[in-house]
């Protein structure tokens, strides 16, 4: 869905101290050791970079190999040489310049090159192909995707000059092999026979995929890069669990090392009762939020969007659904489609709307809406105010706040209904705007682009995510102007106006940002599990001498 | 008795056109056009194009049926919208370990029924009996997810020290690869146990009670008195003489339970994480997935054709009282 | 009045006792209440009470009627009063009988006896075990979990109740039709059944929920019509059975003779000759369709929101199992309940109905 959010969960597998290529010691041979045993509920999709269909396609992915450009995260994305050696903008910002090593190859022996590089770029910008990445390619010059200099070096060709960041995540994406996908059907990419087993030029690759039971990760034996990429693991193993309650007991029981997404209430036990499980947050990966069709009647007034936001008690619901017996809050309030974790872009400043039941039936007063017949629900010229709120079918957490939410909005006099969709089907009513009211989820977008989301819409073009649809020529240009700004210390101060004027506009009810809870068993040391990642620099993690758990 | 076999088999095919019937009236019915039943949003133009032409999709109704017959019995179903592979072959993975767990799950139902029903009735209204009678009328009634997760939680978890019984998966996904041929053989019974019994103990308390109410009936027959009387053991009694017309109606029992048995594997399958077909139609279903649906209910009713026939010739097979023309 | 009937009949001292012993726990009754409301709370205080009352009665009733205090011996019964006997002296089946009407009692009684509200968020605390308020415990939402079974079980009773009914009109029409017009007509119609009857009952309707998705309160007629519609079968074949043997018998032949016309005679006369094995079995199929009415449930794709059956309830509880497995625990255990009664009561049914069995 959100195209630019799996391209950013950019997971590198860098981002240790980055040596110079060449320096690494050359018998340095690390013996590995025990098998990391993660579950989740899905099975990957596809393990074609340019067509994922999970987010787990792209952790995976991208815990197995190396991205052009590495990502760490803090605060800000801090790019760090992968693939690519070093990379230099021109003076005028409209061309990348990439260097790429010119020691890794896949695994058949064939080195990987720049023309690696611009095949796959070929086929993001082909149609055919169907690739969610196909934006990236939207502000690069037709030949300049990217124009391949030499077997290492490559040039991307932007037609305008935008936020840097922006432009090496447009850069960005994971070569696969031309050699072995040149005379493949467009078309049918995902199906071919390879799709699922892609050749690795990074420290791991995939050894065996049993659809639906398990994957079989292994270090490459075929690695050429420097040593400190090899991995110290004897092999990862990915379970396909669908049952919640399956993977929690099989994580207690030591079964599996690595769970995802385990909810509050767990959480809290499993500190009381299973000290050998270390319980990480992800924070603020992904929010959820309320949408109005800004096209209904009912919410065109910006008075009563306000109102329905002052009437919901998102505190309470965070304290009911997200936070723990003991106290502790797994979420905070969101103002905006821009994640706290990008501190000093966030704008901190703003202070959330107080619930206020009474202030929140006078502004829907003020605007016209009084129970004039005394039936509990408020009215306006014969048309009573109800609507119906859809969401996710299966998300738990979604499903009870619509609950809430319903039961919050009975206090102001305003009726809802509530639906449940298929996912499939409810984002599609989203993207075609037929919906009353939406509770629906983002995710975290490292990189500043509030165009996603927010731009109106252009001649004959809809925009996509943006459901409303909202439209403020005057937050376009400021955004504009964001997006042109080359590095993100001197946009912040244009994105925090950006949210300040959304939020005053209340186009979505903002809910919350969500930490995520992952647990994983505390042999493991030496683990990187982050905001971009649960996997990230999967070589580096591993599992003390006296602690091994599977000797082989 | 080919004949007979023969008969049963051509009986099968309009078995089979009437089910395939049923699945075009069923996508024919369903709300929404049909056509995009086979599509996601994302599905690019020439592919749309491809199935289209595949089951004719924009020609009448006639013109579809056929289509849709020939493909199916050509067990081409397509290609699955979400995996993007020919649905047949997902199915093709997924079978076997249904069948596997079937059978384990027959292995559990009968045995257990037989026996347990036969020591009922030899012990007619005494504690075994009672005590057997309560516990297979609960089991009958349990439903089968509570049933599973009971025993995964009591079984495999709360137990884990004592008992090492795993609670998801076909084999131990760590260390099988290690295994030598007879470790992983007990590896992958160890997986079958569970998901096994889990599906197999309600039906088992069900035949037990028919077992018993079978046996009871024969008992009282005078061939039985006979055998008595003539100064047989009663255990010869009972296995050689009473046992073998007592089974005859249990074979009937197991042809027409063939349906319920994969019926019953979609939840166990979820539970357990066994990736086996219940599990995939369940998956198919979420995700909105037609062809996959479609292949896997026509999959699933040939199983049961296929079962049911089985058990009418093993039925001719064992009552000699059958004629056969 | 404890103790005014032996005043009455002339005993003094047994009736003046027992007056006093009334008095005194009368008293105590008085006093304790609000203690023990201040602990319980008034509401479920109250729903105690009457749970005691309306059990205590049942009691009293169905002993009564199990075990009669004389049996008139030596007259001539009636095949129904010989039905009638039998069924009574089956204890499981009378067992059997108590549950349903146990059940079906408690369900129309259901907004007196249940002490909260079902859908009253923060009724108590949020998951909170089972305790002398919330006899049940509460869920994430904190809405008492008793509260909601009793409301579940007006959903999953009614869901069997009318599938079944469904199913037993149209496979008795069905099999009657079929056996008494005979020919062609029958061969179709059981052609047709049998069919049906191999295909597996839960994937078919999985097939049929995914084709035909709908939401709303108009979802749950689609769950009773699709489990309705996949169970008349077996009474199809039963009916056919019994009109089969039926049709040879004298007084169809006089009604033949007489001129009445055939549909009066299928209506008026087979059928309700034919229709006591299909009670028995309707027992047991109300038994087994709540059973897949609570596995379509627990798939998700049962009867949507906001409909709560026992089933729905059992899904929402599939994530906090570990955490607070009463959530999912109690409904469970109220579908066990719930189909072993019919069960039982089928098996009741059945062997009064066994000319074999009784004496």
């Amino acid at each position: 869905m959100q195209s630019t959010f799996a391209l950013l969960v950019a997971i590198g597998c860098a981002g240790g101290p980055a040596s110079p290529p060449g320096t690494d010691a050359p018998d340095a041979q690390s013996a590995t050791r025990d098998t990391l045993v993660i579950a989740d509920r899905n099975d990957i999709g596809t393990l074609l970079s340019i067509l994922p269909q999970t987010a787990t396609d792209a952790d995976l992915m991208e815990a197995m190999s190396l991205l052009p450009i590495a990502n760490d995260f803090d605060c800000s994305i801090k790019k760090l040489p992968g693939l690519a050696k070093s990379w230099e903008w021109s003076e005028d910002g409209t061309i990348l310049k990439m260097e790429l090593r010119d020691d890794l190859t896949w695994e058949d022996g064939v080195k990987v090159t720049a023309d690696d590089i611009a095949f796959t770029y070929s086929l993001v910008a082909d149609p055919t192909v169907g690739s969610p990445y196909i934006n990236h390619v939207e502000h690069m010059t037709p030949d300049g995707r990217p124009k391949v200099i030499d077997a290492t070096h490559v040039e991307w060709h932007f037609t305008h000059a935008y936020d840097r960041d922006t432009q090496a995540s447009h850069a960005n994406l994971m070569p696969i092999p031309k050699h072995i996908f040149e005379n493949a059907d467009r078309a049918t990419l995902r199906g071919h026979e390879k799709a699922n087993q892609p050749l690795s030029y990074g420290p791991w690759r995939l050894a065996k995929w049993e659809p639906n039971q398990r994957l079989l990760i292994e270090p490459n034996p075929n690695f050429t890069g420097p040593e400190h990429y090899r991995p110290r693991l004897n092999r990862v193993i990915y379970r396909v669990i669908p049952e919640y309650a399956t993977r929690l007991i099989e994580l207690e029981s030591g079964n599996i090392d690595l769970m995802n997404d385990i909810g509050v209430a767990d959480a809290d036990r499993l500190r009381e009762e299973h000290p050998e499980i270390r319980l990480v947050r992800r924070g603020w990966r992904s929010m959820d939020f309320i949408g109005w069709n800004l096209t209904n009647p009912l919410f065109e007034d910006l008075r009563v969007r306000r109102a329905l936001a002052m009437a919901t008690d998102v505190q309470g619901m965070i304290a009911k659904l997200l936070t723990s017996k003991g106290g502790e809050a797994y979420a905070r309030q969101a103002i905006g489609t821009i994640t706290p974790a990008l501190c000093g872009v966030h704008n901190d400043d703003i202070k959330p709307l107080a619930y206020d039941v009474a202030a929140a039936k006078k502004l829907l007063a003020d605007a016209g809406w009084t129970d004039s017949d005394g039936d509990g629900v408020v009215d306006k010229g014969g048309t009573k105010f109800e609507f119906t709120l859809t969401t996710t079918d299966g998300n738990k957490r979604r499903a009870d706040a619509s609950v809430l939410f319903q039961d919050q909005m009975k206090q102001v006099g305003v009726s809802v209904n509530l639906e449940k969709l298929e996912a499939n089907t409810f984002f599609t009513s989203l993207r075609e705007r037929r919906f009353e009211a939406g509770l629906a989820g983002w995710s975290a977008d490292l990189v500043v682009d509030p165009s996603v989301v927010w731009a109106c819409d252009k001649e004959g073009n809809r925009n996509e995510f943006n459901y409303g649809p909202y439209c403020n020529p005057e937050l376009d240009t400021l955004v504009q102007k964001g997006l042109s700004t080359p590095n993100l210390r001197d946009s912040a101060p244009i994105w925090r106006e950006v949210q300040q004027k959304l939020y005053d506009d209340q186009p979505y009810l903002f809910l919350w940002w969500m930490d995520e809870i992952v647990g994983i068993n505390d042999r493991f040391v030496n683990t990187t599990i982050d905001i971009i990642t649960p996997y990230k620099n999967l070589h580096e993690w591993e599992v003390p001498e006296d602690k091994v758990k599977y000797a082989r | 008795m080919w004949r007979y076999v023969t008969r049963k088999l051509l009986l099968a095919i309009p078995l089979l056109f009437c089910v395939v019937t049923l699945i075009f009236v069923l996508i024919e019915l369903s709300p929404g056009d049909a056509a995009d039943k086979f599509f996601s949003p994302d599905t690019p133009p020439e592919v749309r194009q491809n199935i289209v032409a595949k089951y004719h999709l924009d020609e009448p109704a006639l013109v579809r049926y056929l289509a849709l017959l020939r493909n199916l019995v050509a067990f081409d179903f397509g290609r699955s919208i979400g995996q993007e592979r020919p649905v047949v072959d997902i199915v093709a993975e997924a079978l076997p370990n249904t069948l596997l767990l079937s059978a384990v799950t027959l292995l559990v139902i009968y045995p257990t029924g037989i026996i347990v029903g036969t020591i009922q009735a030899i012990r007619q209204n005494r504690p075994v009996d009672t005590a057997a009678s309560v516990v297979s009328l609960a089991l009958y009634s349990m439903p089968d997810f509570w049933l599973a997760m009971l025993l995964q939680l009591l079984v495999s978890f709360y137990l884990r020290d004592f008992i090492d019984l795993p609670s998801s998966g076909i084999v131990d996904p760590v260390r099988y690869d290690f295994m030598s041929a007879p470790e992983q053989l007990v590896d992958r019974a160890k997986h079958l146990v569970l998901p096994g019994i889990a599906m197999g103990l309600a039906s088992a308390g069900g035949t037990a009670r028919y077992v018993r109410s079978s046996m009871l009936e024969i008992i009282r027959q005078d061939y039985v008195r006979t055998a008595r009387a003539k100064g047989l053991r009663e255990r010869t009694v009972i296995v050689r003489h009473a046992l073998r017309n007592a089974l005859l109606p249990v074979v009937t029992l197991m042809g027409l339970s063939v349906p319920y048995l994969f019926s019953g594997a979609v939840i166990v399958e979820s539970v357990f994480a066994w990736p086996g077909m219940g599990r995939l139609i369940v998956q198919a279903i979420y995700t909105q997935d037609t062809p996959l649906v479609i292949g896997c209910f026509y999959v699933f009713t040939l199983l049961v054709v296929a079962g049911n026939l089985l058990a009418d010739v093993a039925y001719a097979w064992i009552d000699p009282r059958i004629s056969f023309d | 009045m404890p103790g005014l009937g032996h005043l009455l009949a002339g005993e003094l001292l047994v009736g003046v006792g027992l007056l006093l012993l009334f008095g005194v726990w009368a008293c105590a009754a008085v006093r304790g209440f609000p203690r023990l409301a201040s602990i319980m709370g008034t509401h479920t205080l109250l729903s105690l009470i009457t749970w005691v009352i309306v059990g205590f009665v049942l009691w009293r009733v169905a002993y009564r009627r199990a075990f009669p205090r004389r049996l008139s011996d030596g007259e001539i019964h009636s095949n129904r009063q010989v039905f009638y006997r039998a069924l009574r002296a089956h204890r499981t089946g009378m067992a059997g009988l108590f549950g349903v009407g146990f059940l079906v009692l408690v369900t129309a009684l259901t907004p007196l006896v249940a002490p909260f509200d079902p859908i009253a968020i923060d009724a108590g605390p949020r998951a909170h075990p089972p305790s002398l308020v919330w006899w049940m415990g509460t869920d994430e939402f904190g809405r008492d979990v008793f509260s909601r079974v009793l409301y579940g079980g007006r959903i999953s009773l009614s869901i069997g109740f009318l599938a079944v009914f469904l199913a037993a009109t149209v496979g008795t029409t069905l099999g009657a039709v079929s056996a008494f017009a005979g020919g062609l007509a029958d061969r179709v119609i059981m052609f047709v059944t049998d069919v049906l009857l191999s295909l597996p009952r839960l994937v078919l309707l999985l097939t049929i929920v995914s084709l035909f998705r709908v939401t709303g309160t108009s979802g749950m007629f689609l769950v009773v019509a699709i489990l309705g519609l996949t169970a008349w079968m077996g009474i199809a074949r039963i009916v056919r059975g019994e009109v089969l043997s039926l049709k040879q018998r004298d007084f169809v032949q006089a009604a033949r003779a007489l001129g009445l016309s055939p549909t009066r005679i299928l209506f008026l006369h087979l059928i309700p000759n034919a229709i006591a094995p299909v009670i028995v079995f309707c027992s047991l199929a109300i038994g087994a369709t709540m059973l897949t009415e609570a596995a379509l449930s627990f798939l998700g794709l049962g009867v949507p929101p906001p409909t709560s059956s026992w089933g729905v309830m059992v899904n929402d509880g599939r994530e906090p199992l570990r955490s607070a497995p009463w959530i999912a625990g109690f409904p469970s255990l109220a579908i066990m309940l719930a189909v072993l009664s019919f069960n039982l009561l089928g098996d009741g049914l059945r062997d009064a109905l066994d000319p074999k069995l009784r004496g």
